[in-house]
């Protein structure tokens, strides 16, 4: 019991600036993966509910606020600003202030993000489910509640900005180069992409910036909190640097050269002038070659650790989303070409696509992340391993299954366009597809159950967590350039 | 390189400036000084569909519109009704609003987009058709699941609009779309409500532009520089005309008579 005691009372710690202040608010990172485990569960089951509809199941039917179609944005933004968001932020707490030695600029002040943070969440799902939703992808959060989104933003941003600015370390480690860069990419990219089409210019120039905030969301907020948490948790749990300083520098600077010109691929042949539609395709080829460096560190960084994955499930929920993101990238050279287009494009090929990338890659390593740190920050040990064992499986069977089904009726359905067949006939040949991608999100609600029961379980079960290097406290590891603090 | 202010800097501001210049504000920049087509505008040309449903839904079109009469006013709120409800049920992400330029008319050798929606008008979307007040934002859609919108107006009437969207199934039996029941009135799907001839209204107004006032088509649009018009036209090859190794002459049956 004193252990968890002990565990649940945050240390206080020299800072990199010599005072003694409480460096790490676990708190904080807890409730924030929390949250995040609890919108995921409601976004996989809006997601399952929006399946339905394929095989022609309404269970909802004449509810106006359940209208599929407001489902399906429920869905989409529940999984970007509940789960990606929440878990993104749960995690900052953990790294940020071990990584600058530096606590943040208030931990009152994190209490209040989560709170407002996830109220925002909860009131924009209200106004979606309500009728109001505004017409960008991936933004369709009401046009009122983008305007808290920005203020809640900019907090984030500064309680963060204020641990990196303070920092005394010599290096900054490469995490925090990709969280720096996040940190003005996100509210740029949600200001422009929100505002500008909304307001001041329509159509088609509208269509150019709408594409950059589709993709930049992925691309400057998604990826460098994914790759910066990557680049901090694999060297932690293998107890090995990164392989090389020299190819993070390469990975960072090609993914924020690149990142941001990719957007107007979303709308390739599409009346966007065509010098923008063809400097997206190169610079979408380019980040491939990019993200090939940064999945050679890591590969070169397993060497010989790869047994490990054995035990540890984190490290396989770590490796199995870096393969999926190495698919995801190499069918993104490809499948950006003008040529692959013409078939691919409007077809559920492109669903397939975004749920290898959001789902198998980054909700794989929020995945590893909450197996690693759960118990650190409950200070209680996992109730039953062969649940998470569960859950991984169920999720990686899930995606496989998703998205090689999605990928083959995609090609199908493109085909079947350009036969011109009548229209129909491609609603009738996706039935089989959909059927098993309803069945693939089946496997993932069941695989969410199995992972929030266990972490319910091991709270009410009081098993000490028995790893030595428990919440807030330092231990030196090896790895990374900047000494990473475990 | 690996601190704070230069990656904030450089790698934040500076790159993401150079981005949204390239990709944003130089497409943006082809669009400048054209002035954006008004509400007023838009309601010059009325689709003949929108009085249509003044005549055949009086009542309705009154408590909606508050008046029996196709006005451009009531026109106007139509419209507007008519594209919330599109945006609030995510219409627009499974229906499309844009034709691709891929068609063998159009000189690639893949895809049909032109020849499957724009059979009539044989045209691509081109930017001039969004420079409107109703593309805030645009709604061109990154999924097909059902037919492209763009140019819906007059592909089906009005009734086989409010029956589809009652229940799609009564007017194409294979489509996967929801029913809208709360598009109606009644239970029964027979008085559509301010939301359901707004609806249709807007469906009807899509693409009107070209099928209803082709003549005058462009007489309240402006005109927007179309510099993606690079392609070569398309002319298909003639196969050569080969040597017939049997000439006229000596072809046995060439003529019909046996040569002598």
């Amino acid at each position: 019991m004193t252990q968890i005691a002990t565990s649940l009372i945050k240390p206080v710690v020299v800072t990199s600036r010599g005072e003694t202040r409480v460096l790490v608010d676990t708190t904080s990172s807890l409730l924030h993966f929390a949250a995040a485990v609890a919108w995921i569960g409601v976004g996989i089951v809006a997601g399952l509910l929006y399946s339905f509809v394929f095989l022609r199941l309404y269970p909802n039917e004449g509810v106006e606020w359940l209208s599929p179609g407001r489902v399906r944005m429920v869905h989409t933004n529940l999984m970007a600003y509940g789960f990606l968001t929440n878990a993104f932020i749960g995690m900052l707490h953990w790294v940020v202030p071990r990584l600058t030695g530096e606590p943040v600029l208030s931990h009152a002040l994190s209490k209040l993000i989560f709170l407002a943070w996830n109220a925002i969440v909860a009131a924009a799902i209200g106004g979606i489910l309500l009728g109001q939703a505004q017409a960008i992808e991936w933004g369709e959060t009401p046009f009122w509640s983008d305007h808290l989104v920005v203020v809640g933003v900019a907090l984030v941003v500064v309680n963060f900005c204020w641990s990196l600015i303070r920092s005394r370390e010599k290096a900054m480690y490469v995490s925090l180069w990709y969280f720096t860069a996040a940190f003005v990419w996100t509210p740029l990219v949600y200001i422009m992409g929100n505002y500008l089409p909304q307001t001041l210019v329509p159509g088609t120039g509208g269509a150019a910036l709408v594409g950059l905030y589709i993709h930049d969301l992925v691309g400057l907020f998604v990826t460098p909190m994914g790759w910066g948490l990557m680049y901090f948790f694999v060297p932690v749990i293998t107890r090995k640097p990164i392989f090389s300083h020299a190819i993070s520098l390469v990975g960072f600077w090609g993914l924020a050269f690149f990142y941001p010109l990719n957007g107007v691929h979303h709308f390739l042949w599409s009346p966007i002038p065509m010098f923008a539609q063809y400097g997206a395709v190169i610079s979408t080829i380019a980040v491939e070659i990019v993200v090939t460096t940064v999945v050679i560190n890591f590969v070169m960084t397993m060497r010989g650790e790869w047994g490990r994955l054995k035990d540890s499930i984190a490290l396989r929920w770590f490796m199995v989303g870096m393969t999926c993101y190495f698919i995801t990238c190499l069918q993104c050279a490809f499948q950006t070409t003008l040529t692959m287009q013409k078939v691919i494009h409007f077809t559920d090929w492109v669903v397939g696509h975004s749920h290898l990338v959001m789902f198998g890659v980054f909700s794989f390593w929020i995945a590893g992340v909450i197996e690693h740190l759960w118990p650190k920050l409950t200070g209680r040990d996992w109730w039953s391993r062969r649940l998470n064992l569960w859950h991984f499986w169920l999720w990686t069977g899930g995606v496989a299954l998703m998205f090689a089904d999605l990928t083959v009726i995609g090609v199908v359905q493109g085909l079947l366009w350009d036969g011109l067949r009548p229209w129909e006939e491609s609603i009738r040949y996706s039935e089989i597809g959909w059927f098993f991608r309803m069945i693939s999100g089946w496997m993932i609600l069941i695989g969410f159950i199995c992972l929030g029961a266990n972490m319910l379980m091991s709270l009410l079960a009081r098993q000490e967590h028995s790893d030595s290097d428990y919440a807030g406290q330092f231990v030196e590891a090896q790895a990374g350039a900047g000494g990473t603090r475990d | 390189m690996e601190r704070f202010n230069f990656i904030f800097v450089v790698a934040g501001v500076m790159f993401f400036s150079l981005a949204f210049v390239i990709m944003g504000a130089l497409p943006l920049a082809q669009y400048q000084g054209i002035d954006v087509v008004t509400m007023d505008t838009l309601a010059t040309n009325i689709p003949y569909q929108f009085e249509e449903l003044a005549r055949d839904y009086p009542e309705a079109f009154e408590k909606a519109f508050g008046t029996r009469e196709p006005t451009a006013e009531a026109f106007k709120e139509a419209l507007e009704v008519g594209r919330r409800a599109y945006i609030a049920e995510a219409c627009w992400h499974c229906h499309t609003q844009q034709i691709r330029r891929i068609d063998p008319n159009d000189g690639t050798e893949v895809g049909h987009d032109i020849s499957r929606w724009a059979p009539d008008t044989n045209l691509a979307s081109q930017a001039d058709e969004y420079h409107n007040a109703m593309n805030y934002p645009h709604l061109f859609g990154t999924r097909r699941v059902g037919p492209d919108l763009v140019r819906s107006s007059g592909r089906h009437s009005n009734d086989w609009h409010l029956a589809h969207l009652w229940n799609p199934r009564h007017t194409a039996p294979y489509s996967v779309m929801p029913p809208y029941t709360w598009f109606f009135d009644d239970a029964e799907g027979k008085v559509p409500n301010r939301t359901g001839l707004g609806v249709v209204t807007y469906l009807q107004w899509l693409g009107s532009w070209h099928t209803q006032f082709a003549p005058t088509k462009h007489e309240n649009l402006p005109r927007l520089p179309f510099n993606e018009d690079w392609y070569p036209p398309y002319v298909p090859e003639e196969a050569p005309e080969e040597e017939d190794p049997y000439g006229a002459e000596e072809d046995p049956y060439g003529s019909g008579e046996e040569p002598a």
